[in-house]
């Protein structure tokens, strides 16, 4: 899977033997490297006008929220990162051998995609929706910072926002997912 | 008196305030704010405390800094006052004496530049208007469940600058014995300790069992009381609530353990509770403080690796300055520092340990450019680096800003310099080299030199600078000009090893100017250096006969043991490369070969007219990669080798032949304010300069105003802005505006993840690109 979402990152859509072999090499490095952390946590939904998030201060009032978790009485808050080490890398790369930067960048997004992917498939749920992330459907991503400091993000696993709401290390997702009990 | 006791006693701090506030509220709010909406239950906490025996309370505001609370009902003063007032109250109501208050300095919750948004300078005056706040009402300062030490260094300079109260530091620790930044515990130790700090310690993120090792570690890092505050276990959810896996009894047996080594400062973190405390004072309180005391090392650390100076020769990297070197000084003069750094880079793959960043030249603005090349190196480096100049504004501007310990090169005897070097050596903890010269006239034996040494030395230690923080330099003398005088550098070398503390480095290749077959001689007085003592040899770590002749010594004084380095170097297998030497530059370009292609150029040039080479092979072969890729029968990993291997060639006809006017251009390309993605402005970077385009990258997050200067200083024939995310389209929508203020401004192109041409109409730009290859097109066209 991470390889053929590199590949997709990459926009390689017809058979490229050449590119497959550096995202093998660059995988290998990325699996060493990486210090992956993610926080997961569940919370029952008050869902009416708006939809709160019980016992915690996060309320959701867009549109893509409302419809996404319509009909669903639970959610997971995911923050997850590869750590800065892969940050260092790319900007190492990006000096050094632009080209293998590029296929490390989208590998390291794939592989964080995985990553959480297969936490998220912990918790075996069987009515679930997707990982909405904050940006998604044009909504805000003032939303990246409430999540962040309910899970405690900053401070457990290093993820931490700019002014303008991007994350970093770079390598990191911020989400919610709607389930049924 | 805290520092009566400090290091002497066992002292209890109390355990967490955060987990315990959170139990009455939702989770995300602050809990810095129950100072101001309850502070009956903040008080009762501390009272809890106390009446445990805690020696320390710390006031409820980890949280409290002016980017957590922007937008909170209170002001940052309010909270803060509050916070301490409730405090100070709780310990009047409790009325004992010996009791005292410690003012928590919590992380800001933003990334320090390069890799978050956040100045050094920005990070200091938030730390800084907290220690302004509280310096007069609180006993001590802690800033603890640091993850990043750099953020940590602001913190330190922040209370020492600002008050003269005891500082703890703390930070969190992975079970990898790393932080969430890569500090690991030797660099941490190391930058605390120089530093200044009174205390330093570990807390949070893990149980007390989890951070045995750590501790230990810790308590052979440094000769200061240590402070330990862990969680109460690993944490778990349950029914929407965080709760710790670790009871009283386990905790306090495992702590108790730690005050029996030797940590002097014992409370808890998150999940702990007044009855931990209770039980921690009962265990530990009345134990006999018994702490052997460390060798004090010679020790230069980045944030994440420290280099020690003394058990085996130590290479600096010496590649690293313009002198004698014209394209290093060029570079430096054009603000081409991707060159400097390529620099930094190849001496770290040789086998530096450390390197010298030298950027004093004619023309170029130490004060300024040193910091900047430092922290770039820092960027990409993980060595420690040494600082070198002559220029002492430059030196204390890059001891501020440096992450970690670095090395100042250099003082030397003469009182002014000394003067000013050794209060930023003393302020920024660094270690320094001590040129053993202090007149115009050069020491004429070993005598000579050690008495300035000595000088030196009695000097530093008015500042309480160690001999360890010291590493004489006795000068190498030519061979050429003063024979006689070469082996009273390797006396002094070994002499002032036998009478002090300090460690001796010399810039070894001085000994073989102005003779033929330098290497030789380099290598000999080498070796002859290292047998009489000398730890840091400053050399060409690219030249490697010398790296080959420290290798041996290493074998031959029992520094490899089993020579298991040394066996590993020699019989390096080297890979087959495959036999390229037949393909023509064109395939050359097209397969991407980036190491052949310099070679290949060479060989055309001497048949080959350079414009017919750029015109006939260069720009062909990389217009029919543009095409493979549009047509999707390459992609974008591809092109960049393609791109790159170009470039390379390009440097080698500029270099023989075509001088700098005539370089098509120049291009600026910036990631506006806002946005920290850049890697498509660098692929864009590649391709431009692959087809012979100056480009001046201004980098990422940039202001407005920022590229109206650059637009002034640089006069460029076209303007690249590049924007990944929406919200930061808004920066180049007043970016634009801004150009668009000037007469007769260049084009303007802006491209990125979220733009489309239709966008890039409503925000006034001129042209709208969707990659590399198109810019390239667009640009052929218009210029």
């Amino acid at each position: 899977m991470i390889k053929k979402r590199a590949l997709a990152y990459l926009k390689v859509n017809s058979k490229s033997i050449e590119t497959e072999k550096m995202i093998d090499e660059v995988l290998e490095e990325v699996e060493k490297i990486a210090r992956p952390k993610i926080i997961i946590k569940s919370f029952d939904l008050d869902i009416s006008d708006k939809i709160t998030i019980v016992n915690t201060n996060i309320e959701l009032t867009e549109k893509p929220y409302l419809k996404l978790l319509e009909g669903y009485s639970n959610c997971l808050l995911v923050a997850v990162t590869l750590g800065f080490e892969i940050d260092q890398k790319i900007k190492l790369y990006q000096q050094i051998d632009m080209s293998k930067a590029v296929v490390f960048d989208a590998v390291s997004s794939a592989y964080v995609e995985e990553f959480a992917d297969n936490e998220e498939a912990k918790f075996n749920l069987e009515t679930r929706t997707y990982r909405f992330c904050p940006g998604y459907q044009h909504t805000s991503l003032m939303l990246n910072k409430d999540i962040i400091k309910v899970l405690q993000a900053d401070k457990k696993i290093g993820i931490s926002l700019s002014k303008d709401f991007l994350m970093t290390p770079l390598k990191s997702m911020v989400g919610i997912i709607g389930y049924k009990q | 008196m805290l520092k009566e006791i400090l290091g002497k006693k066992i002292i209890i701090f109390d355990g967490a305030l955060g987990t315990m506030l959170q139990e009455k509220q939702k989770l995300g709010q602050d809990t810095s704010l129950v100072s101001i909406e309850d502070p009956d239950f903040l008080e009762a906490i501390h009272l809890k405390y106390l009446e445990a025996n805690a020696d320390v309370i710390t006031t409820n505001t980890f949280g409290a800094n002016s980017y957590k609370l922007e937008s909170a009902k209170y002001t940052l003063t309010e909270v803060i006052n509050a916070s301490i007032d409730v405090a100070k109250s709780a310990l009047s109501k409790y009325n004992k004496k010996d009791k005292f208050l410690a003012y928590d300095i919590g992380p800001i919750g933003q990334l320090l530049k390069p890799f978050g948004a956040l100045e050094f300078d920005e990070a200091y005056l938030m730390f800084k208007e907290q220690v302004l706040l509280a310096k007069d009402k609180v006993d001590l300062f802690i800033i603890e469940t640091m993850s990043d030490v750099y953020e940590l260094k602001a913190a330190i300079l922040a209370v020492k600058e600002n008050s003269s109260l005891p500082v703890f530091s703390s930070m969190s620790f992975e079970s990898d014995e790393r932080t969430l930044m890569g500090t690991d515990v030797e660099s941490y130790a190391n930058i605390a300790t120089n530093l200044g700090v009174d205390a330093v310690g570990v807390n949070c993120s893990l149980g007390p069992k989890e951070l045995k090792k750590i501790v230990f570690k810790l308590l052979k890092s440094t000769n200061l009381p240590i402070l330990v505050q862990p969680n109460a276990g690993l944490p778990c959810f349950k029914d929407g609530k965080t709760c710790y896996n670790v009871g009283i009894d386990e905790y306090v047996k495992i702590m108790e353990e730690f005050a029996l080594a030797g940590v002097s400062i014992v409370g808890g973190c998150c999940g702990t509770n007044p009855e931990y405390i209770k039980k921690l004072s009962e265990k530990c309180k009345n134990i006999k403080l018994i702490r052997p005391k460390n060798l004090v090392k010679t020790k230069a650390s980045s944030s994440q690796m420290t280099i020690e100076i003394g058990e085996r020769p130590i290479v600096c990297g010496e590649r690293v300055n313009p002198t004698g070197k014209k394209l290093l000084r060029e570079a430096l003069q054009n603000q081409d520092f991707d060159y400097v750094i390529h620099e930094a880079i190849s001496q770290e793959k040789a086998g530096a340990n450390i390197l010298d960043v030298n950027v004093g030249a004619s023309g170029i603005d130490e004060i300024s450019t040193l910091p900047k090349v430092m922290k770039l190196i820092q960027e990409v480096v993980m060595l420690p680096l040494q600082l070198d100049s002559a220029n002492y504004e430059a030196l204390e501007k890059s001891a501020r800003y440096y992450n970690g310990i670095p090395i100042i090169n250099s003082v030397n005897g003469k009182q002014e310099s000394m003067d000013k070097v050794f209060p930023i050596v003393k302020k920024y903890g660094t270690l320094v080299i001590a040129l053993t010269l202090d007149g115009s006239d050069l020491p004429k034996n070993a005598f000579e030199r050690e008495l300035i040494a000595e000088k030196i030395i009695t000097e530093a230690k008015k500042y309480d600078i160690p001999e360890e923080r010291i590493i004489v330099d006795c000068l190498v003398l030519t061979a050429s000009a003063q024979q006689a005088e070469v082996i009273e550098t390797l006396n002094a070398v070994r002499n002032i090893k036998a009478k002090y503390k300090v460690k001796t480095a010399l810039g070894i290749s001085n000994v073989s100017f102005g003779l033929p077959n330098r290497n030789l001689l380099n290598k000999t007085f080498l070796v002859s250096a290292l047998a009489n003592s000398l730890d840091l040899a400053i050399i060409n770590p690219l030249d490697n006969e010398m790296m080959d002749a420290i290798s041996a010594f290493n074998v031959l004084y029992n520094k490899d043991l089993n020579a298991s380095e040394y066996i590993a170097k020699q019989t390096n297998e080297i890979m087959e490369k495959k036999d390229n030497s037949n393909l023509s530059l064109y395939e050359i370009i097209k397969q991407g070969l980036k190491e052949e292609a310099s070679k290949s150029v060479k060989e055309l040039l001497k048949t080959m007219a350079p414009l017919d080479i750029i015109n006939e092979i260069l720009i062909k072969a990389l217009d029919e990669i543009g095409s493979l890729y549009e047509s999707k029968k390459i992609f974008l990993p591809q092109l960049i080798l393609s791109a790159e291997a170009t470039k390379e060639a390009f440097a080698v006809i500029q270099k023989e032949f075509v001088s700098k006017d005539e370089k098509k251009g120049p291009i600026i390309l910036v990631t506006v304010e806002g946005d920290i993605h850049d890697i498509g402005k660098n692929i864009v970077k590649v391709v431009l300069e692959s087809y012979g385009y100056k480009v001046i990258d201004l980098g990422k997050d940039v202001k407005a105003e920022k590229v109206i200067e650059a637009y002034k200083t640089y006069k460029p024939k076209a303007i690249g802005l590049s924007a990944l995310m929406t919200t930061t389209v808004e920066s180049m929508k007043k970016t634009i505006f801004m150009l668009k203020q000037i007469k007769d401004v260049c084009p303007i192109i802006v491209g990125g993840a979220v733009l489309t041409s239709e966008y890039a109409k409503e925000i006034n730009a001129d042209h709208y690109c969707k990659d590399a290859i198109s810019t390239v097109k667009l640009l052929e066209k218009i210029l």
